[in-house]
């Protein structure tokens, strides 16, 4: 999966908040209006877009701050998901 | 309780008044009365027509009898009529199945199926007296009454004993698989008063021709069967404003329990303290508790017991507010609560929206996200513009959590044959 079609998820769900869209940057999820409730949003729209649901690692949430965080978090877990179903 | 004789029942065609419906009935089902007669049975039906045969069969002879759709006879369903010794009954064929190990007749009682909303149909027990709840109405002008209800459901023997027993109570029952032709028909015969849920007003309001409904002679409207909303009480008010509107709560094991007829949705907190003849309501552990004469712990001899509905309501201010179904009704957003009914009913008020249905999605880091299917009157070009202005409308009075996050915009509202959401 590549970071622009995580990146328009996540905006696509900051649009139907109402809020203006993001950059792949270093901006705190806060401050770009992404809360936790969005992050489960996107994740379950890429997994409708898979076709199937995805495995996250739950330690590697913690280290998520950033709007980049976020792409890498679930770019790593499609990465992840495409070893374990070649 | 002896039969109204002279009050007309119209039917796939036929009008007659149950004086004649009973001579003909039991004319041309007089072969199988023997076995009727001394077994527990199951009429299978096609249709409303059958089924008021069925019903007329059952009351003229008092025997032991439940009503089932045959398109509803599930093969677990099979199972369960006979586990509980019922014969089956064929009236359009003339035939009887598992009479050798059917239970013995019982008097005075009546097997109603739930709607099955939720998996398997239950079978509940009323009598006569417990069904008849419509006897308590004071205001007894004659009407002609639609009942599209689906045959032998509660709300379908309520008015059946409406117009059965109560002179001056005509029917026209319609079939529930053709609403729309049914109903059409039914104004078109001059019928004076409907009952109904608010997904069928909701439908027909989207599928009739607004002339014919506004053109017709209504001067009662009974909703009930699913929470009746303040979008749909004035939707209905303002369609027929010399109307005299009311709205029931009613279930198939608490019996009618409430009837509103100030315009607003819920019912007022007073109600729970005065006693209304001898049926009295509750709240406990935020469910309503309702005790009277009507209920299936009266058909079997317990008038005292608090019957448990299920309905999860909540007070505010004055009025209490139904908030749907226990187990059913809440979406657990990572450990906040989303009330289905309360964005529902908050959607139902954004003037674009017919139909609203929320639903919860299993989602990943918080359990579920809530998720609506909607019908908009008029939908734009755009389903991103609509979902944008609705999700906008809603943050207005829900809280983010219970924002819906997928939407499905329909063409159709989806229509059971309970007329229920």
């Amino acid at each position: 999966m590549k970071r622009e079609a995580v990146l328009r998820t996540i905006n696509l769900v900051l649009a139907n908040k109402g809020i203006s869209p993001a950059s792949d940057s270093e901006t705190p999820m806060r401050d770009a209006g992404f809360r936790s409730l969005d992050f489960s949003e996107v994740a379950l729209r890429l997994e409708d877009e898979i076709g199937h649901e995805l495995n996250f690692q739950a330690a590697a949430m913690r280290q998520i701050a950033t709007i980049s965080d976020v792409i890498d978090f679930f770019v790593q877990a499609a990465q992840a998901d495409v070893l374990s179903n070649p | 309780m002896s039969l109204a004789i002279h009050n007309i029942v119209q039917v796939a065609g036929s009008r007659q008044t149950w004086k004649d419906r009973v001579a003909d009935v039991t004319r041309r089902h007089g072969q199988l009365l023997p076995i009727l007669l001394a077994k527990r049975v199951l009429f299978l039906v096609d249709g409303s027509l059958e089924a008021v045969d069925a019903f007329t069969l059952g009351r003229q002879c008092e025997l032991d009898f439940g009503i089932l759709e045959t398109q509803r006879l599930s093969p677990d369903l099979v199972t369960l009529v006979d586990k509980l010794g019922m014969a089956r009954v064929c009236l359009g064929e003339g035939f009887i199945e598992n009479a050798d190990t059917a239970q013995e007749r019982k008097s005075n009682r009546i097997s109603v199926m739930t709607s099955g909303t939720t998996g398997l149909p239950k079978v509940v027990e009323h009598s006569w007296d417990t069904l008849n709840t419509l006897v308590r109405v004071r205001d007894n002008r004659p009407r002609f009454w639609f009942v599209p209800y689906q045959p032998g459901s509660y709300a379908w023997y309520q008015m059946l004993c409406l117009g059965a027993f109560n002179a001056g109570q005509d029917l026209f029952c319609g079939s529930s698989s053709q609403p729309v032709d049914s109903f059409s028909e039914a104004l078109a015969s001059g019928v004076t008063a409907v009952s109904s849920t608010p997904t069928f007003w909701r439908y027909a309001f989207l599928n009739l021709d607004p002339d014919l409904i506004q053109s017709s002679s209504i001067e009662t409207i009974s909703l009930g069967g699913e929470t009746v909303d303040q979008a749909i009480l004035d939707q209905v008010a303002a369609t027929f404003p010399s109307a005299s509107i009311r709205h029931i709560y009613a279930s198939s094991e608490a019996g009618a329990a409430i009837v509103v007829t100030d315009a607003k949705a819920g019912f007022p907190v007073s109600r729970l303290t005065r006693e209304d003849g001898a049926l009295q309501l509750k709240v406990e552990d935020g469910k309503l508790f309702v005790r009277s004469p009507f209920t299936t712990a009266a058909a079997a001899g317990n008038p005292e017991t608090w019957v448990d509905t299920g309905d999860l309501v909540e007070i505010r201010g004055d009025r209490v507010f139904f908030l749907g179904r226990e187990g059913s009704s809440m979406i657990n957003v990572g450990g906040m609560k989303a009330v289905r009914g309360e964005i529902e009913a908050q959607l139902l008020k954004h003037a674009n929206v017919l139909w609203a249905q929320a639903y919860p999605r299993k989602a990943p880091f918080v359990g579920m996200l809530p998720a609506a299917r909607i019908v908009l009157r008029e939908p734009s070009s755009d389903p991103n513009h609509d979902q944008a202005e609705l999700a906008s409308f809603l943050r207005e009075a829900l809280p983010e959590h219970a924002i819906p996050r997928f939407w499905d915009f329909i063409n159709e509202i989806p229509l059971k044959p309970s007329f229920k959401s």
